[in-house]
């Protein structure tokens, strides 16, 4: 067991402090992939270590900090984003797609299919970002959503199927 | 290629992944604020405790459900 992490878990503050300093990036980095905001992203990565410090004395330093406090970040932002206005939901949906490797696509295609994605529920926009904007496995999308591989699966193939479908309403869509 | 494929390949020509971003600024600065400012009590937790001070004092049968809801 790694000593550290126990020290975590008796609510010792240093250890606590020498986590936030090795794992922020790696907390930030995670919830930004979800709620694709950076200025958000660092207030939750704030919440997500102030929670697992409260929940220090519950930790058990035999399962792994690592996905425990990306449970804690994925459900963070996953409430994040399914309170977000979905014109803002749009812009942070948009924000890294400034270069395209497709330039076949039109303005308005483009714009459909953002329009598409931020009408999708959180539950299905949350796996969706990961699994095809991320391209993260399956099952690194379930351990971090606390579901198994196969709601991620159903979930994915559900968000292609709501893609399809609105992007066919606006006269686009595979 | 099919359907789901070729809609898998617009979504990342569209939305692109995330780059390794970092923080703009070390956090535990606000990080070690919010421990110190949540060991103090808040507003709230002074409200809370004013509105069953007075629920006990109004109603003393009360302070049993007060309890029994802690």
């Amino acid at each position: 067991m790694d000593q550290l992490e126990k020290r975590f878990s008796q609510g010792d503050l240093a250890a606590f402090e020498e986590i936030f300093h090795a794992r922020q990036n790696e907390v930030y980095r995670w919830i930004l992939r979800i709620v694709r905001d950076p200025v958000a992203a660092e207030d939750l990565t704030i919440e997500t270590f102030w929670r697992a410090y409260r929940a220090a004395r519950r930790y058990d330093p035999q399962r792994s900090l690592t996905a425990w406090l990306r449970t804690i970040a994925s459900n963070l932002a996953r409430t994040h984003v399914g309170r977000q206005r979905p014109e803002l939901a749009m812009d942070h949906l948009a924000r890294y797609a400034t270069v395209s490797g497709r330039t076949d696509l039109s303005e308005e295609q483009r714009r459909a299919l953002l329009c598409a994605f931020q009408k999708l529920p959180e539950k299905l926009l949350s796996v969706a970002v990961l699994a095809f904007v991320e391209e993260l496995s399956y099952a690194e999308i379930g351990e971090a959503l606390s579901i198994s591989v196969g709601a991620v699966k159903t979930r994915a193939f559900r968000a292609l199927r709501q893609l399809r479908k609105e992007l066919t309403k606006e006269g686009f869509g595979p | 290629m099919n359907q789901d494929e070729e809609l898998k390949q617009i979504i990342r020509a569209v939305i692109h992944p995330t780059p390794d971003l970092e923080p703009r600024s070390d956090l535990w600065p606000r990080m070690s604020q919010r421990i110190s400012s949540g060991r103090r009590w808040n507003s709230w937790d002074w409200a809370a405790l004013a509105v069953m001070t007075a629920a006990t004092a109004a109603f003393p049968g009360s302070l049993a459900l007060i309890l029994f809801s802690l």
